[in-house]
């Protein structure tokens, strides 16, 4: 009987490591950054990587980032003849089906922040607030870098 | 044996091209070098500048604007690091960038805009003919976009790099995701030129 409630004990404890740092099932925003702000650049934009661990769809429909008048959710496109053209994403949102990951990285989706109170440094740590149709709020940490 | 010989000179002569022509370069390269682009801008500095005030050095040249916050900071980014890593001091490679968006960017603005990616940058503004000008011997388009009540308007435009060697030809272009290595294995061949 007893190694038998040992087991039970041990059971969710297992379980809860197995999820590691409770990704699992969650919404997830991570490695999130931004370049630090040339002089004088009213804009700048946000990458990361939203990863859906759910088992049904979710949707990035807005980012709040204090130092930013307003954040829109854009994509970068480019044609065949190498112009670039941004605009904000249809619908307004990024879907991210269940079980996915979806990167915003240069030169395709981004976060772009207008009208910066401050310029953003280098070391920087800004937090920020994604919010989801499914998952509500969740709060991140972006890193002001260069790219690598 | 005849065989044999002939074989030697058939593979000499496809090796040649590699082993004592001209290093290849990796960008798209103009099939005939075009001639030194005119046109006439400003600089911050105050007077009016040409494509001939940069003949002797490599230049690098991008069109784009400083309200723009993901394809043209990535892209300047980029070219301060082939200057860093080919020219740090300068004295080869001059990279410019030229505004779409004069509407915004005054000549000092752009100045300000690309010296946080390198202190030897220069950027460019002038009239809105003066930039229509600019642009044509390169065939980059551009075009103000109505954005919204935050941005008010974006610029679509050509987001390639252009490159004017020593003697000032319009001589190679890369692509916006042209890696970076690429580009400055390139630079390296064009300032021993
Ligand atoms: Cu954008």
């Amino acid at each position: 009987m007893k190694p038998c409630r040992l087991l039970l004990a041990v059971f969710p404890i297992l379980l809860a490591g197995g999820c590691d740092g409770g990704s699992a099932g969650n919404v997830t925003v991570e490695s999130a950054w931004a370049r630090p702000s040339p002089q004088g650049a009213p804009t700048t934009a946000f990458y990361m990587t939203i990863g859906n661990n759910t088992g049904q769809e979710d949707a990035l429909q807005e980012v709040r980032i204090d130092n930013c008048e307003a954040v829109e959710i854009h994509r970068t496109s480019m044609d065949e003849g190498g112009v670039m053209r941004m605009a904000p994403v249809p619908g307004g949102q990024i879907v991210v089906p269940a079980g996915e990951r979806v990167t915003l990285e240069p030169g395709g989706l981004h976060l772009m922040c207008i009208g910066l109170a401050q310029p953003f440094t280098e070391g920087q740590e800004v937090p920020l607030t994604a919010v989801f149709a499914v998952s509500g709020d969740i709060s991140a940490t972006a890193e002001i870098r260069d790219s690598r | 044996m005849r065989l044999l010989v002939l074989i030697f000179v058939a593979m000499l002569t496809a090796c040649s091209g590699s082993l004592f022509g001209p290093p290849e370069l990796n960008g798209t390269v103009y099939s005939e070098p075009r001639e030194t682009p005119e046109f006439t801008l400003q600089s911050a500095a105050g007077g009016p500048v040409t494509a001939e005030d940069y003949r002797g050095k490599v230049v690098p040249i991008y069109f784009g604007y400083t309200f723009c916050p993901d394809v043209c900071p990535t892209t300047m980014a980029n070219l301060a690091r082939v200057q860093r890593e080919v020219d740090d001091d300068g004295d080869e490679i001059q990279v410019l960038m030229i505004t779409v968006d004069p509407q915004r960017d005054e000549a000092q603005v752009v100045q300000d805009y690309v010296a946080s990616f390198h202190p030897t940058f220069i950027g460019l503004s002038g009239t809105e003919a003066q930039i229509a000008t600019a642009t044509e011997p390169f065939g980059v388009f551009y075009q103000a976009a109505a954005g919204s009540s935050a941005t008010d308007y974006l610029v679509d435009h050509t987001a390639r790099v252009f490159v004017l060697d020593k003697s000032g030809a319009l001589r190679v272009t890369y692509a916006y995701d042209t890696p970076v290595e690429d580009i400055i294995a390139d630079m390296r061949v064009l300032v021993e030129e």
